[in-house]
């Protein structure tokens, strides 16, 4: 673990410099610890395109040093992997000529592994079971679950996830009976959105014996309900076993009318999910387009959303599924509501600025297309929204470009329509918003590149740069938390870690932070 | 393992024994080999053939019955999820097949025991070259295939990932003989698009190959083979690792090699028609050697016709260029890549030659039962080179006109083994290869060499003068031997076409009958449990020499023998 003096490894260089040259160190994130023998990569941001892979390539010494001669001049990602590390986002690096990059800090996370079993229903050992770890994510604030790994079980139904990036997970698993989980378009890339709508079709085949889904430790079909497994660097998880069994899906049969004629409308558009989907959400849609019946099965228990539109008709209702099915649903649409409000603003006009509801909960891939012009804000400050479904809603505002520095500076959380009329929307909207400038050290005060800073609560994030720095800018006036961390969907952390800082209208503050290691 | 066939042909080989009951049945019980303990939860399929099939599980006491069956011939098979391999009556060896047996009127098939094998594992530990484990190391256990005729390539039986420990588990193992792979950054099995064979990877100059950069600034490019348990990369000297029934084999630990210098070959394709540079013509370096492994790196020339392929290792390749709609221009170039780069390949597509010929009978005459306008001459590449089919998709299929005569279209350039199949047939035995000539040349005995417009035409006389060679199968005892594998080979061993070898099996009273066979002398072997094929390697067939019957067989003639049962 000596480190060498630069001077010294500059004496020992004995070529004379004919071309770019770099040299730098690998360590644990956040500290002075070296790592040794980490392959470092450097690839060069053009030449990708041609060669598809490594441009240089070198392997750390025992000290984490690593060096590399004779580079032509240009851009290259940096980039380290070492088997049981997770290494961080590419450095951006630029080589010249006859010159040398120094002291580059390549930071590493030792990663983490979660093993256990899967037995079936009879508590035997399950061979060939798919094991799926997936990886809570917050992206927008909004939790989700993103498949990271996916695995099969041996004869023992064992299983074993390595080299996973701290942070939190969920680990389920499928019988070999119920086919791969996973879609074939989806791959790792993540969660699909199982919403499914349907227009004009036949009704399907009655879906409702008993099969297999996903089961999540230690035995839940429900992912909200599912054991989550925080893995922090270097950690061994054990014992997360899982005894999948079959279940019995539900459906739910009804008609579309029409809410003022009681006539059913054919062509209607229907939408399923819960609140938020689930994982294990994969409901069959089926609608009639001769007579407006429909058809949702592969329910499984639980509160489902159903939203039916047709043309300017909408309507949704809340569906609860317990142990049998449901028939006789009536889906009456109505032309929906008319939302008007008033935007104040204490700069300029806000004409031009848009505003939108958004649904909460959401329905995936669903839009209700309103008028051209619908929710933007006249010169006179007012605006609307027509035919909106009754429900609760998010109050979403767009700014023109004559606004860019506006912001949000007050208006109300959510919004409820009723059939009823309702009082006018206030919005007030300010032309002077905060900003926030920082930078982010570790434990040993250096500063550290490239990591993500993050300021809560909104999910606001910023990228720190080579010496790492990081801004934030139109932010409201008020109470936030900031912070950078080696593992940044860190759950924790997004619910109350940070630094508390004070953003003041029309000002900037500064901020000074520590990284935070995912082993503190 | 000629204990356990014997143990099993001991279980199942039963007489069929009259019963008072008014319709045909069948009973018996399901068991584990070697224990005898029974087995619950088997799916015990008894099928007629060309009729119904019905299906029992078996309880706790692994028992099962069929009542009110109809006379005829009928298959009885077990299998149980995971863990047992699938067991049919008549069967010798936990790999080998079951046999058919007739039911009578009224006749009751009682105390059928299936014993049924435990499947295998094999376990252990990837490590790399400094002792630190090696995790998603792809693990293969391999066994010999005997599909491709005259080569014995290793087919992958099982395949796993090793874990961040360096460990891997193969389970589910049919009992055998194995040989053990591990190799860095391997990929699933997928299928080349070219023939259709499985293949371990497909990429261009990208993803297989390592690149390292020296403190000197060079730059190395290297790629990761295969290592054989318990140490080699020479697939011929690696170490066998035998399972029987149920065994549970751990400690199969071993060590990854270094990545090895890999290679470039680089050349230009031209379009035969015009001459000029083809581009984005499709180019694909093939080993010319079958392996289990067979990494085909492929790519398509750019603008100025040219092909930069990298990660090939040292062996013998062919180069192997197409371009045009439906890859109606194609070409070949043989290369050895050793110590260097291959530099400089120019190789020029053709549409292929069309290859005019006549099939004739010996008599002269055609069979009214065979008429010669049914049967479909066709070629095949011989060496096998892992190449794609001689002809480009979409040309229309050989027909042979009422007087024989024939041609194949758009050939391309190549060694071709020729075979003669009836129309959506296999091969027959109402006739065998008596003579095949292109003008002067034996294309029989030695490959058909097509490198350019043919000259002359393809003759093909085809012998009708099979014999027949009927017999039975026995032990030391004299008794005797049911599903016996009997194989006939060409004498002596190794010189023969692959087409003359014949092979069949005995039925429920020990009888064996082969047809078709040509005129000449063979060598015949009876076998209790051998893979299907390996009498085709002359290497395998030699062993067994001195317990062969060798034999005469004359034109058209109709011979008997007996043979004793190898156990």
């Amino acid at each position: 673990m000596n480190v060498l003096p630069i001077a010294l490894l500059l004496m020992l260089l004995q070529n004379p410099l004919t071309s770019g040259t770099l040299q730098g160190v690998v360590v644990k994130a956040g500290t002075s610890e070296t790592v040794p023998n980490a392959r470092v990569e450097l690839r060069g941001v053009l030449e990708m395109a041609r060669y598809g892979g490594v441009n240089y390539a070198t392997t750390a010494r025992d000290d984490g040093r690593f060096f590399f001669r004779n580079l032509r001049s240009g851009q290259y990602q940096l980039l380290a992997s070492r088997a049981g590390y997770i290494g961080v986002e590419p450095l951006t690096v630029t080589i010249e000529t006859e010159k040398e990059v120094g002291q580059i800090r390549v930071p590493m996370t030792l990663a983490g592994v979660i093993y256990g079993r899967v037995y079936d229903d009879k508590q035997r050992p399950l061979a060939n079971a798919e094991v799926d770890v997936m990886k809570v994510s917050s992206k927008g604030g909004r939790r989700t679950l993103e498949f990271n790994r996916s695995l099969t079980t041996n004869d023992l139904g064992e299983y074993r996830a390595f080299w996973l990036t701290p942070g939190r997970y969920y680990v389920s698993a499928i019988h070999p009976d119920a086919g791969r989980f996973r879609s074939p378009s989806g791959g790792l890339g993540g969660y699909r959105l199982t919403i499914r709508q349907a227009v004009a079709i036949q009704l399907p085949e009655r879906r409702t014996t008993a099969s297999y889904v996903p089961v999540f430790a230690p035995s839940t079909t429900d992912d909200h309900d599912a054991q989550a497994i925080d893995v922090g660097p270097g950690a061994e998880i054990g014992g997360i076993d899982i005894s999948v069994f079959p279940v019995q899906k539900r459906a739910a049969r009804g008609v579309i009318v029409d809410a003022q004629s009681a006539q059913p409308i054919p062509n209607a558009q229907l939408s399923v999910s819960r609140d938020p989907v689930r994982v294990n959400d994969m409901p069959y849609i089926g609608v009639d387009s001769s007579n407006g019946a429909f058809e949702v099965s592969g329910l499984l228990p639980g509160s489902y959303t159903f939203l039916a539109v047709a043309g300017a008709l909408n309507r949704r209702i809340t569906v609860d599924i317990g142990e049998q099915d449901i028939n006789n649903l009536t889906i009456a649409l109505t032309a929906g509501m008319n939302v008007v409000g008033r935007v104040t603003s204490d700069g300029g006009s806000p004409a031009g600025v848009r505003v939108s509801l958004r649904r909460e909960p959401e329905i995936p891939n669903f839009k209700i297309t309103g008028p051209p012009d619908n929710g933007v804000v006249r010169e006179d400050g007012s605006f609307s929204l027509s035919a909106v479904a009754p429900g609760e809603y998010q109050l979403a505002v767009t700014f023109p470009r004559n606004l860019q520095t506006a912001f949000v500076k007050s208006a109300p959380d959510i919004i409820r329509v009723t059939e009823e009329e309702a009082a006018p929307l206030q919005i007030d909207i300010g032309s002077h918003p905060g900003m926030l400038d920082g930078r982010v050290f570790d434990a040993a005060h250096h500063p550290v590149p490239g990591v993500t800073a993050v300021l809560m609560p909104g999910y606001h994030i910023a990228p720190t740069d080579a010496s790492g720095r990081f801004h934030f800018d139109r932010l409201a006036p008020g109470n936030y938390r900031v912070f950078a961390s080696d593992v940044v969907d860190s759950v924790s952390l997004l619910e109350a870690g940070g630094t508390a800082v004070r953003i003041v209208e029309g000002a900037t503050t500064n901020a000074d932070i520590v990284l935070v290691q995912g082993d503190q | 393992m000629a204990r356990i066939a014997i143990g099993i042909a001991a279980f199942l080989l039963l007489t069929l024994a009259e019963a008072k009951a008014q319709q045909s049945a069948v009973d018996g019980i399901v068991l584990k080999l070697g224990t005898g303990e029974a087995l619950a939860d088997a799916d015990v399929v008894l099928s007629k053939t060309n009729g119904a099939s019905y299906t029992a599980t078996t309880g706790t006491d692994g028992k099962f019955v069929f009542q009110n069956l109809d006379p005829g011939e009928y298959r009885l098979t077990a299998t149980q999820e995971g863990g047992f391999m699938p067991t049919e009556y008549g069967q010798r060896s936990p790999n080998g097949g079951g046999i058919p047996f007739t039911l009578t009127s009224n006749q009751r098939l009682t105390g059928v025991r299936l014993a049924m094998a435990a499947t295998a594992t094999i376990s252990g530990r990837i490590f790399n070259r400094d002792g630190t484990p090696a995790a998603s190391v792809s693990v293969q256990a391999l066994r010999p295939s005997y599909s491709q005729i005259s080569q014995r390539p290793l087919s992958v039986a099982e395949a796993a990932l090793t874990n961040d420990l360096g460990e891997y588990r193969l389970f589910w193992l049919p009992p055998g003989r194995y040989y053990l792979s591990a190799k860095v950054g391997g990929s699933t099995p997928f299928v080349s698009p070219l023939n259709g064979d499985l293949v371990d990877a497909f990429a261009a100059s990208l993803g297989i190959q390592e690149q390292r950069t020296l403190e000197n600034g060079d730059l190395i490019e290297e790629i990761n083979l295969p290592v054989y348990f318990p140490g080699t990369m020479d697939a011929a000297s690696a170490s066998i690792v035998e399972v029987t029934a149920g065994s549970n084999i751990d400690g199969i630990d071993f060590i990854l090699s270094d990545p090895i210098p890999a290679r470039h070959v680089r050349g230009l394709v031209i379009d035969g028609d015009t001459g000029q540079p083809a581009i984005n013509a499709e180019v694909a370096v093939v080993p010319r050697a079958i392996s289990h492994d067979g990494v085909m790196a492929t790519m398509q020339t750019d603008k100025n016709g040219t092909f930069d392929i990298s990660g090939v290792t040292p062996g013998s390749y062919t180069v192997w260029a197409a371009y045009g709609e439906n890859r109606t221009l194609t070409g070949t170039v043989p290369i050895e890549v050793a110590g260097a780069d291959i530099n400089g390949i120019a190789l020029t597509t053709s549409r292929g030659y069309d290859l005019a010929g006549r099939l004739i009978f010996d008599t002269g005459t055609a069979d009214a039962s065979h008429p010669i306008s049914q049967l479909v001459p066709g070629l095949e590449r011989d060496p096998f080179a892992g190449l794609p089919p001689p002809q480009p998709f979409g040309t229309p299929g050989t027909r042979v006109a009422a007087d024989g005569s024939f041609v194949i279209r758009s050939l391309a350039e190549g060694d071709y083994r020729v075979l003669v199949r009836e129309f959506g047939g296999p091969l027959s035995d109402s006739f065998y290869l008596k003579s095949v000539r292109l003008g002067t040349s034996d294309a029989l005995t030695n490959t058909l060499h097509i490198d350019g417009k043919p000259d002359a035409e393809l003759e093909i006389v085809l012998g009708t003068d099979v014999a027949a060679l009927r017999g039975s199968v026995v032990n030391q005892k004299q008794e005797p031997m049911p599903n016996a594998v009997v194989a006939l080979v060409p004498y002596p061993i190794g010189s023969g076409r692959q087409d003359l070898y014949k092979n069949g099996v005995t039925d429920v009273s020990g009888q064996f009958q082969l047809r078709g066979i040509a005129p000449g002398d063979y060598i015949a072997f009876a076998w209790d449990d051998v893979e299907f094929g390996a009498w085709h390697d002359p290497e395998f067939t030699r062993l067994y020499e001195s317990v062969g019957k060798r034999l005469h067989i004359g034109e058209a003639a109709n011979e008997t023998i007996e043979l004793t049962i190898f156990q």
